[in-house]
């Protein structure tokens, strides 16, 4: 549809800036191993890279279009995975990691894949979500996972989901005065999120319109406070150029940096020429992902394009805006460049199945088989 | 599909297109904010908050006697501490200890569990020797646990000087004794260690470079003498089962130099055990005690007068067959005495010939005798707590006082006062302050001590060497006489006053003052015994005096004072 470019030419795009921003990512957690004196993160996040590479290629080589008949059982395994992590022990007084020996398997992050999958398999050929009625269905299968996640609690996942069911069903051509009805809606339920939330999560909104740059701390928003600190110290250059600008470790200081804070050290160590360039890779990807969503005329790969794309395009913005103090802290990692395992395979089947969808952007010639049982289904 | 689709996808697109680009336009403005204009502002922003000073305790100085022995000490001991986070297995662990230092297992265990959120939990504080050596045996794993080194205060000599020594709480703050009184010597400076934590209070890092250390507290010498002071208390603990009375207390004198070799009181606490102190045991009745001092008070004036000229040593007073009137008032004796040299006034204690110098003497000279022996005001001593005693000023005296005050009444003195009043006597005429403190060397002599004349050489001589010595010989002190020396001494007893404010006929404190040898007196004893409840005198002749020289028969042979029985007089 839009022509011009082969279609590999977007699929390496999207690989491209991947390698960029892992390779953004692993710099800036080799600047956090040398601040946090313990053990260092990188050989871990190395590993993980490792891994995360056939779990890109795979769904790559691969036709997306299976997915497709697996979606609602993918979806079902999920819920089932989901309501196991409540009788796994609690970490930080949440419960969302099933351990698995090696590694902790986070269930709600098969779900953010699972729940892209399951409604762009709904929505790809019912036209009744222009219609109000037709939108219960897509509301009811994002809020059974989002009360369940809630219930974690993790907030910050749970919120994610929204902007995911939101983009597709406006890619899918919902009306945008059922759109609009639905966001008015969501603000009016604002207060309503707001009293049900706990004192810390209050404390986290209440901080970001308390910040006064430069007078008195709080415990409150003290890593808030450490992280835009962080950047600054980075400057316009960055440590890596102008040298550590302050001789005093304490100012340093910033819990979870590698993980859900890995911007600021990138912004640390390569000032802010650095976090443009990590901003305007992120920009180029999310631009591919809406390219090859456009590009496809299958409608479950447009829809899952737009689906991951949204995903990822959520994440960075909740992310960074976390570290710059324009949103409060939920625990969201940065696709590609936060340490930790979990996230990062997600991301890497996420960009692999754009990538496939990159690939084949055309009608599917020969019929599906089973096409035509899958409507009755909904 | 594709017409009927083409025009939302446009503006579809452009919706995300635009949107997106505002999105990204506030985080680069915001960025451009933080790393760019607003930098400075960021980077000067306080990291202070989060970062505080841990104190460093410093550790206080010891307390040794004037010959070095250890009185009072700090030790390390460990205590031991868990990072319940580390610990992997919370049954073992609370096995292992069990065994090490006996805390029930399941007790431990449960204590563990409680904390697993927490990075920090003390386990055992002040930990025995054996404790620690059992800990390292079990072999736990290292990150589980650890060490922290605590101060304790040690008092080698268990009970002994409990009252000169005071005492300290777990929390090292002293109560009573040297320990309260030099506590800012013994003390020392605290070090500090800049420590960061993070938003929930947890230490997250120790900033070694910034460190002060502590400075360890002074060391101090006291001028007492262990083996002194435990002749003495032996001393007054046989007294206190002979005589049962409400409390007691002696202190040795140098007349010299002020410095005080030996000072007890009864009833006694323990400074290692002071929460089974008795509540009647924490004062020091030898500066925490005022009596009127009696009897033992009449040399004193005796060698006032004859300082001031107002009598002769060779002088006879009539003393009015035991009764005189002086005024309103009728003073009597025990005895009905007629004339009576002035040592014999001493010698047989007479009330009324007292009273017929204190006529010569007249109100002023009396009270300027005995402003000058310190009477009415604190001696100084290093203790806190030390009563200043009672004398009323110039303006307040009567008649009576004429007559009162040469035998020690109307005024009221601790025992230590009364003593350095007579060490004043025994070293020829000046008064030293009292004192605890050995001179620091390299410092000169203690600053505070002060070295007044009050007496000249020739009246207290007399007053020693005639009148007192005859008092040991042959008058009221004869219970003090011992044959290894030669004593000076003055018995006192004097009443107590009853809640209605008249002299109680049943309720006495005896004391006895005494000094040897009577040449170059060593030492000024002083025994002190408040309401003497066993059968037989309380009178401080009888209590009193068999104490006190028994202290100078055990004490001047330790000093090395030869034993010359040929100085006795006949």
């Amino acid at each position: 549809m839009t022509g011009g470019w082969p279609s590999k030419f977007w699929t390496a795009m999207v690989a491209l800036c991947a390698a960029l921003l892992l390779c953004a990512g692993l710099a800036g957690i080799s600047r956090g191993d040398a601040l946090a004196s313990g053990t260092g993160m990188l050989p871990r996040q190395l590993l993980w890279i490792a891994l995360a590479t056939p779990a890109f290629l795979v769904p790559l080589c691969v036709h997306y279009r299976p997915l497709r008949r697996w979606s609602y059982g993918l979806y079902a395994v999920s819920l089932g995975l989901l309501c196991v992590v409540f009788f796994c022990p609690p970490r930080n007084g949440a419960r969302g990691w099933i351990p698995l020996g090696f590694a902790d398997f986070q269930p709600s992050e098969l779900m953010k894949l699972s729940l892209i999958l399951t409604l762009a398999h709904y929505l790809m050929y019912s036209r009744n979500h222009r219609t109000w009625w037709g939108l219960v269905t897509p509301f009811g299968l994002t809020f059974v996972p989002v009360v369940l996640i809630l219930r974690e609690p993790d907030l910050g996942t749970a919120l994610l989901f929204f902007p995911v069911l939101f983009g597709m069903l406006f890619a899918a051509g919902a009306r945008w005065k059922s759109l609009a009805a639905v966001l008015a809606m969501g603000v009016v339920c604002l207060p309503v999120i707001w009293l049900c939330m706990n004192a810390e999560q209050r404390s986290r909104v209440t901080v970001l319109f308390q910040q006064a740059d430069g007078v008195s701390l709080s415990a409150d928003d003290y890593q808030l406070h450490q992280a835009k600190q962080m950047l600054a110290l980075g400057g316009l250059w960055g440590s890596d150029v102008n040298g550590v600008s302050v001789n005093d470790p304490r100012a340093y200081h910033l819990p979870a940096s590698r993980s859900d804070f890995v911007f600021c050290l990138v912004g640390e160590r390569w000032g802010l020429r650095g976090c443009l360039a990590v901003l305007g890779v992120y920009m180029t990807l999310i631009a591919t992902g809406f390219m090859i969503a456009a590009r496809t005329e299958e409608p479950f790969g447009r829809l899952v394009a737009t689906g991951v794309t949204v995903l990822l395009g959520t994440q960075v913005v909740v992310n960074t805006g976390v570290t710059v103090g324009l949103m409060p802290i939920t625990g969201i990692t940065l696709p590609l460049m936060s340490a930790g395992g979990s996230s990062l395979l997600t991301v890497a089947i996420s960009l692999g199945l754009l990538g496939s969808i990159g690939l084949r952007p055309d009608y599917e010639l020969a019929g599906d088989p089973f096409r035509f049982q899958e409507p009755a289904v909904a | 599909m594709s017409a009927d689709t083409a025009p939302p996808m446009r503006w579809r697109s452009l919706t995300v297109a635009w949107g997106l680009t505002v999105v990204w336009g506030l985080l680069i403005l915001r960025l451009l904010q933080i790393q760019g204009w607003q930098r400075e502002q960021f980077t000067r922003r306080a990291t202070r908050q989060q970062q505080s000073f841990e104190i460093v305790p410093a550790r206080p100085g010891d307390l040794v006697d004037r010959r070095g022995r250890l009185l009072a000490t700090t030790v390390s001991v460990q205590s031991l501490f868990l990072d319940p986070q580390a610990v992997s297995d919370p049954l073992a662990t609370a096995l292992a200890l069990e065994a090490a230092i006996g805390i029930p297992a399941d007790t431990l265990q449960e204590r563990i569990l409680n904390a697993q959120d927490k990075r920090f939990l003390w386990i055992k504080r002040r930990l025995t020797d054996d404790e620690v050596n059992r800990i390292l045996i079990a072999r736990l794993p290292r990150t589980e646990w650890g060490f922290r080194s605590e101060f304790q205060r040690e008092y080698p000599q268990g009970a002994l000087a409990g009252h000169i020594l005071g005492w300290r709480d777990i929390d090292g703050m002293p109560h009573g004794g040297v320990e309260e009184s030099l506590h800012s010597r013994l003390i020392g400076t605290p070090g500090r260690r800049p420590i960061v934590r993070d938003s929930r209070g947890f230490v997250i890092a120790i900033d070694g470079e910034q460190s002060e250390p502590a400075t360890p507290g002074e060391n101090i010498q006291l001028s007492i003498d262990t083996v002194t002071q435990l002749h003495v208390e032996r001393q007054l603990d046989k007294l206190m089962e002979q005589h049962r009375p409400h409390g007691a207390c002696a202190v040795v004198l140098d007349p010299w130099s002020g410095e005080v070799l030996a000072m007890a009181s009864r009833p006694a606490f323990n400074p290692t055990q002071p929460d089974q102190a008795p509540p009647n045991s924490w004062r020091n009745l030898a500066i925490q005690a005022a009596y009127e001092p009696g009897s033992t008070f009449k040399p004193l004036i005796v060698a006032g007068a004859l300082d001031e000229g107002v009598i002769r040593n060779d002088e006879s007073f009539h003393c009015g067959h035991g009764v005189y009137r002086m005024g309103p008032r009728v003073l009597h004796d025990h005895h009905r005495y007629g004339s009576l040299t002035v040592k014999e006034i001493l010698v047989k204690s007479s009330n009324v010939g007292m009273a017929r110098i204190g006529e010569r003497m007249t109100n002023t000279r009396l009270e300027h005798v005995a402003r000058q022996l310190g009477f009415g005001r604190r001696t100084g001593i290093e203790l806190p707590g030390e009563l200043p005693g009672t004398l009323h000023p110039i303006e307040e005296w009567t008649i009576y006082s004429t007559g009162s005050i040469p035998m020690g009444q109307e005024l009221t003195a601790t025992p230590l006062q009364l003593l350095a009043a007579h060490g004043a006597l025994a070293n020829g005429g000046h008064w030293v302050t009292p004192h605890l403190t050995l001179s620091r060397p390299g410092t000169g002599s203690s600053s505070n001590v002060l070295s007044t004349e009050v007496f000249g050489h020739e009246s207290a001589r007399w007053v020693v060497q005639e009148a007192m010595t005859d008092v040991v010989l042959r008058g009221t002190g004869t219970k003090a006489r011992i044959d290894e020396y030669p004593l000076f001494g003055k018995t006192g007893t004097s009443q107590k006053i009853e809640p209605n404010g008249k002299y109680s006929h049943t309720r006495h404190v005896s004391s006895f003052v005494c000094g040897a040898p009577v040449i170059a007196p060593r030492v000024v004893v002083i025994v002190t015994v408040d309401e003497p409840t066993s059968a037989g005198s309380d009178y401080g002749g009888i209590v009193a005096a068999p104490v006190a020289a028994e202290i100078v028969r055990e004490v001047l042979p330790y000093m090395q004072v030869p034993t010359r029985i040929s100085d006795r007089r006949p």
